[in-house]
């Protein structure tokens, strides 16, 4: 930019007339390391503007604390998580219906053969009976 | 049940985009509010007080379609809220000793450029122009954003303006003829 329009271009900074181009061409003008000297005083001020320009904010914002949505997305999963749960209980209980008979069945069965061996086992605990009958008979003649 | 997921996931869309957009001007934010109330902390705190706002009123704002400069707007306003409490509690004459301590010392971090100078002749100026400056020379927007942000008609932001850049110059041309080396 030439030093004549440079000049213009401050005056009208200074009046609050420049628009944001023009402001920017003021910038990059001022930005360079050789200033005319008798402009060299702005220069810490646009110095001072890109410094500015470079701050950030570092503190991250989370919402998601606050969120509304979340709250209805949680809704929505206990929902589905409460109907997946009836549906699969009542499903276990059709299935287990006839598992339950079979289970009591075998039970049964079991129970049943632990007392038939029971017996089986007491009757052939009764077997000597018979022979003492015999040997007593031998010594004890009734007849 | 489908219906309520189809809903959650079009808010959550709605919320991102939302996010974005105030995402966007959070920096802006936070350098305005620096600028008013200078320590940086009480900037984060008041940008992160005034984004919650935002998004809790964000249904509400859907319909704002320059939600840009209505949070710049929000972030002056809490700031001069802010500032007027201070004063009222005497906080502020506590607060500004200690900012000049840290001044002092990023100015002696800045290898003592000009840069720390011209901080100083910005924050003396009188909060409108303080405003008006930051949003035009730091944050680059229109005259007419600047006249919503800070609720003046745009002839007064322009006299604002030209009276905060008038009297930085005047500093400007004091400290050069001082000596004081420019930094460059």
């Amino acid at each position: 930019m030439e030093l004549k329009q440079v000049r213009e271009y401050v005056d009208l900074y200074l009046e609050g007339k420049t628009s944001l181009a023009q402001e920017q061409a003021l910038f990059a003008y001022f930005s360079q390391i050789q200033v005319d000297e008798s402009l060299v005083h702005y220069k810490p001020y646009f110095a001072t503007l890109a410094r500015l320009r470079k701050q950030h904010f570092s503190t991250n914002f989370n919402p998601i604390k606050t969120s509304k949505s979340l709250q209805l997305k949680r809704l929505a999963v206990i929902a589905a998580a409460v109907i997946t749960a009836v549906f699969v209980l009542q499903q276990t209980a059709i299935n287990s219906q006839p598992a339950l008979e079979e289970i009591a069945y075998e039970e049964f069965k079991a129970n049943m053969y632990l007392v038939s061996n029971q017996l089986n086992k007491g009757k052939q605990g009764m077997a000597y009976i018979e022979t003492f009958n015999q040997t007593t008979n031998k010594y004890l003649k009734t007849e | 049940m489908k219906e309520t997921l189809n809903k959650s996931l079009t808010i959550q869309m709605d919320e991102g985009a939302f996010l974005l957009r105030i995402l966007a001007v959070q920096d802006s934010m936070f350098r305005l509010a620096k600028r008013l109330l200078t320590s940086t902390e009480e900037a984060e705190d008041a940008v992160q007080e005034v984004l919650t706002k935002l998004w809790k009123n964000m249904n509400a704002l859907a319909t704002v379609s320059n939600l840009e400069g209505y949070a710049m707007t929000m972030t002056k306003n809490y700031c001069l809220d802010r500032l007027k409490s201070k004063q009222a509690t005497q906080l502020r004459l506590v607060h500004f000793k200690h900012d000049k301590a840290i001044a002092s010392l990023d100015q002696h971090i800045d290898n003592c450029d000009s840069v720390a100078q011209v901080f100083d002749f910005m924050e003396v100026l009188p909060e409108q122009q303080k405003l008006v400056l930051q949003l035009r020379d730091v944050e680059q927007y229109d005259f007419e954003t600047i006249a919503q942000i800070t609720e003046l008609s745009e002839g007064a932001v322009r006299v604002a303006l030209s009276r905060a850049r008038k009297t930085i110059r005047k500093q400007l041309i004091k400290a050069h003829q001082h000596g004081i080396e420019t930094g460059s």
